[in-house]
């Protein structure tokens, strides 16, 4: 056994893995190798200073031991109640949403069971279809030619009088505009004549001062 | 009545759970010292332990009856212990450090051997309670307990191999941390 070969034997030793005959190989090894025996015996003593600590004194109250594991039991006993009771509560809602819903009917050899609303009840035989006065089947409207042709007659008419009425605007407008031609015409004549007229009279006193006396 | 003696764990809680009161007592002072040592170990807080080990074989009572010989007790025993240990682990988290306390020692011992021991003590309880929970567990579980890999494979639900490997480490990691208090090493720091 070398150096490598005692050091691996060594942690062995220390995990108590060693085998009787590794055991005396490490052993001849260690009277042989100096440094390997001082390795050794450190680990020893790590061994032997591991044990300095001393083990604490302690009894443990038996009869407390009962008492509490009761106290624990009754507290668990205490959360389950508490959990069933809530079970139990989901459940009984459960079982009231559903009940509102569902119908169980039990009738002579048949069972069952209906969810949801009910049907709408059916109409007894007397009061079926067959059985009521008759009644005009309702028809669909339909648009005939002629009702074509009014309709475009109709138009036309309206088309008619909005022409018509427009034609009349537009004499009016016609008879107003030669209106003003005409007022227009008279006012030009008029001014013409009033300037005429004045040019008239100046003339004369011009005239007269001429002769004798300034204006 | 006194059922110690020879009985087995498993003799014992089979009579337990037909109804033996007895029995589950002889078993709480069976384990009592075994689950007090791995939970000290486990949380480092000594003032804990005794309310802790009243935890775990309250949890051991109440699940006595779901209880089938598929694994040994101890390794049931040990699973219970180990969740109590961690839980109260979590909750240390939050909590302020604690200060060492000693338990009184036998006037026998020097008082320099006396102060060296309890020096070393603390140090080797400072030194697990530095280790990762994972190592600190197989370290508790195989030093202290002599559980062997295979049944610790089984309460932690890890490979065996695995667990070696967390062990020489956490080994590595102690020897590395304790080395000021080896005295063929150096002489102790004061």
């Amino acid at each position: 056994m070398n150096c490598t070969e005692a050091r691996q034997a060594m942690n062995q030793q220390l995990c108590g893995d060693l085998e009787a005959d590794q055991t005396a190989q490490l052993e001849q090894h260690l009277q042989l190798c100096s440094d390997c025996r001082q390795e050794h015996e450190r680990w020893q003593r790590l061994r032997h200073m591991l044990d300095a600590p001393s083990t604490p004194t302690v009894s443990v109250d038996v009869a407390a031991i009962y008492g509490q594991a009761e106290q624990r039991r009754e507290r668990q006993l205490r959360r389950w109640r508490r959990v069933a009771l809530a079970g139990l509560a989901v459940a009984a809602s459960l079982l009231l949403v559903l009940g509102l819903k569902l119908e169980v009917r039990l009738e002579p050899g048949a069972v069952s069971l209906r969810w949801g609303k009910p049907p709408e009840p059916k109409p007894p035989e007397h009061l079926a279809p067959s059985a009521l006065p008759h009644q005009p089947p309702i028809i669909a409207a339909t648009v005939t030619p002629a009702d074509v042709q009014l309709i475009r007659e109709l138009v036309h008419v309206l088309a008619q009088d909005v022409e018509t009425r427009d034609r009349r605007q537009q004499e009016a407008l016609d008879m107003l505009a030669t209106r003003l031609d005409e007022l227009q015409t008279q006012t030009r004549e008029h001014w013409r004549a009033t300037a005429r007229d004045v040019a008239g009279l100046y003339a004369l006193h011009y005239v007269a001062d001429a002769k004798g006396a300034k204006p | 009545m006194n059922i110690a003696g020879n009985i087995t764990d498993a003799a014992l809680v089979r009579r337990w759970q037909q109804g033996e009161a007895a029995a589950f007592e002889t078993l709480v002072r069976r384990w009592e010292g075994p689950v007090a040592r791995f939970v000290a170990r486990l949380v480092g807080r000594p003032e804990q332990v005794a309310d802790l080990c009243q935890e775990v074989f309250l949890r051991v009572f109440l699940a006595g009856p779901r209880y089938r010989e598929k694994a040994a007790f101890s390794t049931w025993i040990y699973r219970i212990a180990l969740n109590v240990a961690r839980d109260a682990g979590r909750r240390q988290r939050h909590e302020p450090a604690r200060l060492h306390d000693h338990e009184p020692e036998s006037p026998a011992v020097s008082a320099e051997a006396l102060y060296e021991q309890r020096e070393l003590a603390t140090a080797v309880d400072d030194a697990l309670q530095t280790l990762p929970e994972p190592l600190r567990e197989v370290i508790v579980l195989r030093h202290y307990e002599a559980v062997s890999f295979e049944d610790m494979a089984r309460l932690l639900g890890t490979p065996a191999s695995t667990l070696k490997s967390r062990f020489t480490a956490a080994l590595s990691r102690l020897r590395q941390q304790l080395q000021p208090w080896d005295k063929s090493e150096q002489e102790i720091p004061r």
